[in-house]
């Protein structure tokens, strides 16, 4: 039998792909000391809302029950504002230039930046409210909150300014905002809300302005044609919702479709083999970080965590010897390989992950080691099909 | 008086629903396979198959239906059908429906490579 070509040849430096690598363990450097980061790049939709807040009960570990509740109230706030106010953009502009929303977690406390669409010139009226409701203290801020209920002054798109005057009561923070020009007739509105991680930490040192550091991410993800980044704990707590907003990404909605299901295929094999057989860190977290993007005929999910030198030369070892094998040999193997797993003693780790990740990525593979400081390494790997 | 035997398990985010019924000879898997430990999903399943003689005399129809799996799954699947294919039972008397929707490139794929390893009536239904 002729045995086909090499079905993923390991991408030399330079490549586009590789590049791609570089984006995934820049945002690893950046985020390195947060508890978790996520951002969505792509349309909003209201089903959003609840897997939003799913995700970041995964992805955070917050010990106060106050500080979960308010958490979730500030990012469906957030996230309905923009569905609210938000304005859609046409095919061709969403592609150019999507809005974003993101969140993270460090010691400080939990911030949560948006990037959205609105109109041009409804940019003085919201900057008169937002300005307004940053000048007042909490009584004036409540005392606004009941004029504003009983005022009935609700704009034609079903607000009253009263989520932005919730968003500063609950935060207790200054809104940070800024406008930025768009095409015309659109503008777009950055957005920072901020909430403290415990009352100790004082408030001068709490808020940092993260819009520039937003706009940077916007570009990356954009640049690399990533609509999903996610950094944190990969339990599978954390990983189920996750796999909700890749749905509505890919399929547009709730059905299952052909791509959405070899997404989630690769995603769960890529994060289940570090969820397994990753090393904790020392909060006995799994960490990772990934990145989803789609181009016009293909999808790619990119993933990283930390390794050790052995874990290192056994995995490169395995990804050297999968990577040249044609595709028929790779099936072969797959069913080798699960002919032998049940006899394997140790049940659950058949060893048989690595091998359907590489028999899933039929547009490519490619994979790194970069050395940290820390004796470790970062392993990322990029599946394309 | 004969029991009737029955696993019955619901389904949860990342678990399918498992529905065994040996008097009637319909068995089913159905949803999502993804637990992160599936030994432990799996494997009072495995001990229901393999403790309880299947009923003869009639056609018994494993019918498994799943939007996806994991590697870890999928050993404990092929270890089902192992059971299965190395059971005293004739060929006639058992069969493995697949179940796939039309579109699904991913779960077809899976079907046709479990049926080239196995010695079994595996038949595969597009839906």
């Amino acid at each position: 039998m002729q045995s086909t070509p090499p079905l993923l040849p390991y991408m030399p430096a330079n490549t586009e792909g590789s590049q791609q690598l570089h984006t995934l363990s820049q945002l690893f450097m950046r985020y390195k000391s947060h508890d978790s980061a996520f951002c969505y790049r792509g349309a909003f939709s209201e089903q959003f809302t609840g897997t939003i807040i799913d995700i970041s009960e995964g992805a955070t570990f917050r010990s106060e029950s106050n500080v979960n509740r308010k958490v979730s109230f500030l990012l469906v706030e957030c996230f309905q504002n923009i569905i609210k106010h938000g304005e859609n953009l046409t095919d061709l502009d969403a592609h150019l230039d999507d809005g974003i929303f993101t969140f993270q977690m460090n010691y400080e406390g939990f911030t949560i930046n948006s990037i959205n669409h609105i109109l041009h010139n409804e940019i003085d009226q919201l900057k008169t409210l937002v300005d307004q409701v940053n000048s007042l203290d909490s009584k004036e801020l409540k005392k606004l909150y009941l004029e504003q209920l009983n005022n009935n002054t609700i704009s034609d798109k079903g607000g009253a300014g009263l989520g932005l005057i919730e968003l500063a009561r609950r935060s207790g923070q200054k809104l940070i905002y800024e406008f930025e020009e768009f095409k015309p007739p659109l503008a777009k509105f950055h957005q920072q809300v901020t909430l403290k991680q415990n009352e100790s930490i004082e408030q001068a040192e709490l808020i940092q302005n993260k819009i520039d550091e937003t706009k940077e991410l916007h570009k990356a993800l954009t640049a690399t044609e990533a609509f999903l980044f996610y950094k944190g704990d990969f339990s599978q707590k954390s990983i189920l919702p996750l796999l909700d907003i890749v749905q509505q990404n890919v399929s547009g909605g709730s059905t299952l479709t052909s791509a959405t299901r070899k997404v989630a295929h690769i995603l769960i094999e890529l994060l289940q083999n570090i969820s397994k057989h990753g090393q904790p860190d020392e909060k006995d977290r799994k960490e990772g970080i990934f990145i989803i993007g789609k181009g016009k005929d293909y999808m790619y999910i990119q993933c990283g965590n930390e390794v050790s030198e052995d874990e290192k030369k056994v995995l490169e070892q395995n990804l050297n010897y999968l990577t040249s094998l044609s595709t028929q040999e790779i099936a072969e193997l797959h069913k080798n390989a699960i002919r032998a797993s049940i006899k394997f003693e140790n049940k659950n780790k058949s060893g048989l992950g690595l091998i359907e990740i590489i028999k899933a990525a039929k547009k490519g593979v490619l994979y790194n080691f970069e050395p940290r400081e820390n004796g470790k390494y970062l392993y990322a790997i990029s599946v394309k099909f | 008086m004969s029991e009737i035997k029955i696993l019955h398990i619901q389904s949860t985010d990342d678990t399918p629903e498992v529905s065994f019924n040996i008097e009637s000879g319909e068995f089913l898997i159905k949803g999502k396979s993804l637990p992160e430990n599936a030994y432990n999903f799996y494997c009072p399943i495995l001990d229901f198959i393999k403790t309880n003689r299947l009923t003869k005399g009639i056609r018994n129809i494993f019918t498994v239906q799943l939007d996806y799996f994991n590697s870890s799954s999928g050993r404990f699947l092929f270890e089902l059908f192992t059971i299965l294919e190395n059971s005293e039972y004739s060929k006639e008397a058992l069969t493995v429906k697949w179940v796939v929707e039309s579109d699904d490139e991913l779960m077809m794929e899976k079907g046709e490579e479990l049926q080239s390893m196995l010695n079994l009536n595996f038949e595969i239904e597009s839906i």
